[in-house]
């Protein structure tokens, strides 16, 4: 049966491309510049057949398929290459041997090294020495699984710091199914444990919060109650009366000052941050002045050094806080026997992009076990304490909230000195 | 059954299908997929194994040779491949197919037209 297609004219008709193609030489020399713009990165050039279909023809037809299979192979490694860069998760590539390959940027970041020091190095540089049993247990485990999901583990950093990763492994394979390579993923949980230990930080605050609370609430409320009893059931002399009446207003007075410090405890938890340039020189000048009948202030000199033009971009509340928080009590805890003058020094100075704000005192100071809580929430350095024991805590808490950083240092019947570095814009 | 085409003659000859590629042809994807489709028109869903004879081919694009091997598209309805080739370009193109687009069904070279259509008759 014979059927001609339409298409089916049977056209022998040759023509020539290459009608130059005369000497072998020739032809030779054009294969070998096709060579040469593919080790170039080229793909475009097409090695010429000629009509001989001889070995050299069929050398050019191989060296044009293979130009067509490497083009594919750098198009895919480039588009590759961009993908791996984009990601933002540590990823590593190795060899089937487990020798890296490749790393994306991310990992030098973290690592805190270059390329240089993992490209070309075994797997076992991204661990501590002790490591070796439990990356023989992972290359066997992933020969017979192939892939393994979320172990564990840390990395070794060019500090010689660990950075604690949880990591995933994949198997590469090629179109035969072999195994060209392994995948690494790997997920830094540092920033995860910071947040876990920090919530049972600030549960364990809260529990405290709550004893504590009902503790120093409960205290002068009961003294106030059975006070009240007396006040009713008995008949007093005028003396007696001044007598429970005192006692009534210190009990007050306890319940103001802890439910006063709970409140700004609220504040600094609750506050949104909103900024706002002030002038350093009046807030100090306002706070000192509110405290003018803080009992104790006239036995208190206060001196201020700070630049009048100094500005800072902050929250002003929370400075004016911690101030007021530092300066009662440097007044509060002055050494009441002491022969010289209560002196409490406020000094501001501006250091680059930040201000140190020193607040210093001659009083009672404290000790090295006293001063080790004292940031505690509701420690107070003695039982005789008048304070909410929330006063250095607040301040804390708000130099924090503030991007800032506290450091105390006392001495017991010297004095104390705080020093607060925060940040001029936040 | 005798089929030609603008890049090929056909032959189904004891329930093997001959195949004469036309000389100083460089196949493209737009050929290839022309030859496979002019092929399954003609010879319907006949299923059968096919032999290539010797050819003047210059050059079978990536794209082609994917298309002309790719089990659903070129290498449907087709039981087993035998490659003849009697000039060295052919010989190369058939061992690169082989090699880099591996065909599934079962596939040999030969420089032998008569060894080829015997071998193939085992999977009519």
């Amino acid at each position: 049966m014979h059927n001609n297609h339409s298409n089916a004219e049977f056209d022998f008709r040759v023509t020539d491309p290459f009608p130059s193609l005369d000497t072998r030489q020739q032809r030779i020399e054009l294969i070998s510049q096709v060579l040469m713009e593919i080790a170039g990165g080229n793909f475009e050039q097409i090695a010429p057949i000629s009509d001989h279909f001889d070995e050299i023809d069929a050398i050019a037809s191989g060296v044009n398929m293979l130009s067509e299979e490497l083009r594919e192979t750098v198009i895919s490694r480039n588009y590759l290459d961009s993908v791996l860069r984009s990601i933002v998760d540590m990823l590593f590539i190795f060899d089937e041997q487990f020798v890296i390959q490749q790393v994306t940027p991310k990992v030098c970041e973290l690592l805190k090294t270059n390329e240089n020091n993992l490209v070309e190095y075994p797997i076992n540089v991204l661990f501590d020495g002790r490591k070796k049993r439990f990356l023989q247990r992972i290359k066997a485990s992933l020969r017979e699984k192939e892939i393994l999901y979320n172990i564990t583990t840390s990395f070794k950093m060019a500090n010689k710091e660990k950075l604690p990763v949880t990591i995933s492994f994949f198997t590469l394979k090629n179109n035969q199914n072999k195994t060209t390579g392994y995948l690494m993923i790997a997920d830094d949980v540092k920033e995860k444990i910071l947040m876990s230990n920090a919530l049972k930080q600030r549960n364990e605050e809260l529990k405290t919060l709550i004893y504590k609370t009902s503790h120093d609430l409960k205290g002068p409320l009961a003294s106030m109650l059975g006070l009240f009893n007396l006040l009713e059931t008995e008949k007093q002399d005028i003396l007696t009366l001044q007598c429970y009446l005192s006692h009534l207003k210190n009990s007050a007075l306890k319940l103001n000052n802890t439910i006063k410090g709970l409140l700004e405890v609220g504040m600094v938890d609750q506050g949104e941050l909103t900024e706002q340039a002030f002038s350093m020189y009046h807030t100090i000048q306002s706070v000192v002045s509110s405290l003018d009948n803080f009992p104790g202030r006239e036995e208190v000199d206060i001196k201020i050094q700070v630049d009048k033009k100094l500005e800072i971009t902050s929250q002003e509340n929370f400075i004016r806080s911690i101030l007021q928080n530092l300066i009662e009590n440097s007044i509060k805890y002055r050494q009441l026997n002491r022969k010289g003058p209560a002196i409490v020094s406020i000094i501001v100075r501006s250091q680059k992009d930040r201000i140190l704000l020193t607040v210093k005192d001659n009083g009672q100071g404290m000790d090295k076990n006293v001063m080790k809580k004292a940031f505690d929430m509701f420690y107070r350095g003695n039982e005789s304490s008048k304070g909410s024991g929330l006063g250095l805590f607040i301040v804390k808490s708000n130099v924090e909230k503030l991007g800032g950083q506290i450091k105390i240092r006392s001495k017991s019947n010297e004095g104390t000195e705080i020093k607060i570095y925060l940040p001029i814009e936040r | 059954m005798y089929l030609e085409t603008k890049h090929f003659v056909s032959e189904l000859r004891e329930n093997i299908i001959l195949v004469q590629f036309k000389p100083n042809l460089h196949l493209t994807y737009e050929d290839a997929e022309q030859i496979v489709n002019e092929r399954l028109l003609y010879y319907q869903n006949l299923e059968v194994p096919v032999l290539i004879k010797n050819a003047k081919i210059k050059g079978i694009d990536k794209a082609a040779r994917e298309y002309l091997f790719d089990k659903e598209k070129g290498l449907k309805n087709i039981k087993a491949v035998a490659l003849v080739h009697a000039n060295a370009i052919n010989k190369m193109l058939a061992t690169f197919i082989f090699h880099h687009h591996t065909p599934s069904v079962p596939h040999r070279m030969f420089t032998d037209e008569q060894k080829a259509f015997l071998w193939l008759k085992q999977y009519v």
